[in-house]
């Protein structure tokens, strides 16, 4: 029973401090990407997250009310990537690192999306995603990829 | 005095160096486009390069994005001014929509060194759905019912049979939930939800197919109802 009591013990401190680490760490989650998915899964954390399809994200991209985050690695964004799309990449939306961003970007619409539409992945990024206000934050179903098969426009770096 | 020499040397050196580079230069579009294909075939396509440099260029690993693709490279020196041909194949088993894959050559003797390309194809699934997901995020307390249609095609050159269609959210109809499918053929799969409570529901649609293979297809489901 000491054993076991010991076991927890040291399970629970290597817990505590691998969070502390992280909280330190320059390639560490923030304490909301850590966090908030739990509550999240119980309803417990308001999101204004809306799925869309390619065909509704191009009419988003007409109306000009929305600005596109594409969360890839910037080296597939310079490949290419959805004309005026700004590129945050997943890692530094996970560490909660948006000094580099100009931050009129979180005070308007979002639609954020990725190579593939991982829907978990992307969740996780918009309930992180630090919007200001009553802003809409749109997740593109198929990323990237759903854009491209659409023929939507596209735009080239280099 | 010494100092001087040895700058100058190295500057000399530099410009040596220069002059003897191996180049690798893609005489192909970095993006490889295989227009459409049918899932479960291969797909193939080629990368073609120049050694634009003055002295032998050595191609090292090529490296891809997943064991679905590979790529195979006919030698690994090249003169200069020599040309060569990278071919890349890639499985579409258990792909749907557009895909794209990345082939990394790395190069051993010569600059960059490495050079990305990707594969891109446009994979027709063998049963297609279409749209790709159930979309009723704006629904409202105040509609009775939402309804929407779900179109499955047959893309075997077998006849498809569904034998059941199930889904994890409370309250959502589905109909008919078995049928039979002629190669090419298509049903429309009618779907009923009645928003009864404030909620967000996100969950799928089974679709079990018996033939011509036993599979199973999942369609997301993504529910939001307003007050």
């Amino acid at each position: 029973m000491k054993t076991f009591s010991r076991i927890v013990q040291v399970i629970i401190f290597s817990l505590i401090a691998g969070i502390v680490i992280n909280q330190f760490h320059s390639q560490g989650m923030s304490w909301r990407t850590l966090i908030l998915p739990a509550f999240s899964k119980y309803g417990l954390v308001e999101t204004n997250m809306i799925i869309v399809s390619a065909d509704s994200a191009l009419v988003l991209f007409n109306n000009k009310s929305t600005i596109f985050i594409d969360v890839r690695k910037n080296e597939d964004f310079q490949i290419d990537h959805i004309p005026l799309a700004h590129n945050i990449p997943s890692s530094s939306i996970m560490r909660a690192d948006f000094s580099d961003f100009d931050q009129v970007i979180f005070k308007n619409n979002v639609l954020l999306y990725d190579q593939e539409g991982d829907l978990e992945r992307l969740k996780l990024i918009s309930n992180v995603w630090p919007s200001q206000g009553e802003k809409r934050v749109y997740i593109l179903f198929g990323g990237y990829l759903s854009w491209l098969q659409n023929q939507n426009p596209v735009e080239f770096d280099g | 005095m010494i100092r001087k020499s040895a700058s100058i040397a190295a500057v000399l050196l530099f410009f040596v160096i220069q002059s003897f580079a191996q180049k690798f230069e893609l005489l192909s579009p970095p993006i490889v486009d295989l227009g459409t294909v049918v899932e479960d075939t291969i797909a193939q396509g080629t990368i073609k390069f120049i050694n634009a440099g003055d002295s032998t260029l050595i191609i090292g690993r090529i490296q891809t994005s997943c064991g679905c693709t590979v790529a195979e490279l006919e030698k690994r020196e090249y003169a200069p001014g020599d040309k060569g041909e990278i071919t890349m194949q890639f499985n579409t088993k258990g792909y749907s929509g557009m895909a794209r894959k990345s082939v990394m050559i790395n190069i051993d003797k010569g600059s960059p060194a490495r050079v990305r390309v990707e594969l891109q194809t446009n994979v027709k699934p063998l049963l297609e759905v279409d749209p790709s997901f159930v979309n009723f995020q704006e629904a409202s307390l105040n509609d009775k019912e939402i309804q929407q249609n779900l179109k499955l095609q047959n893309n075997y050159t077998d006849t498809l049979k569904v034998s059941d269609m199930e889904t994890n959210i409370p309250g959502l109809e589905i109909f008919p939930k078995n049928f039979l499918l002629l190669p090419g053929a298509s049903e429309n799969i009618h779907l009923i939800f009645v928003p009864d409570k404030e909620q967000r529901l996100n969950g799928y649609i089974d679709v079990k197919v018996e033939q011509p293979v036993s599979r199973l297809k999942r369609i997301p489901v993504f529910i939001n109802v307003n007050p």
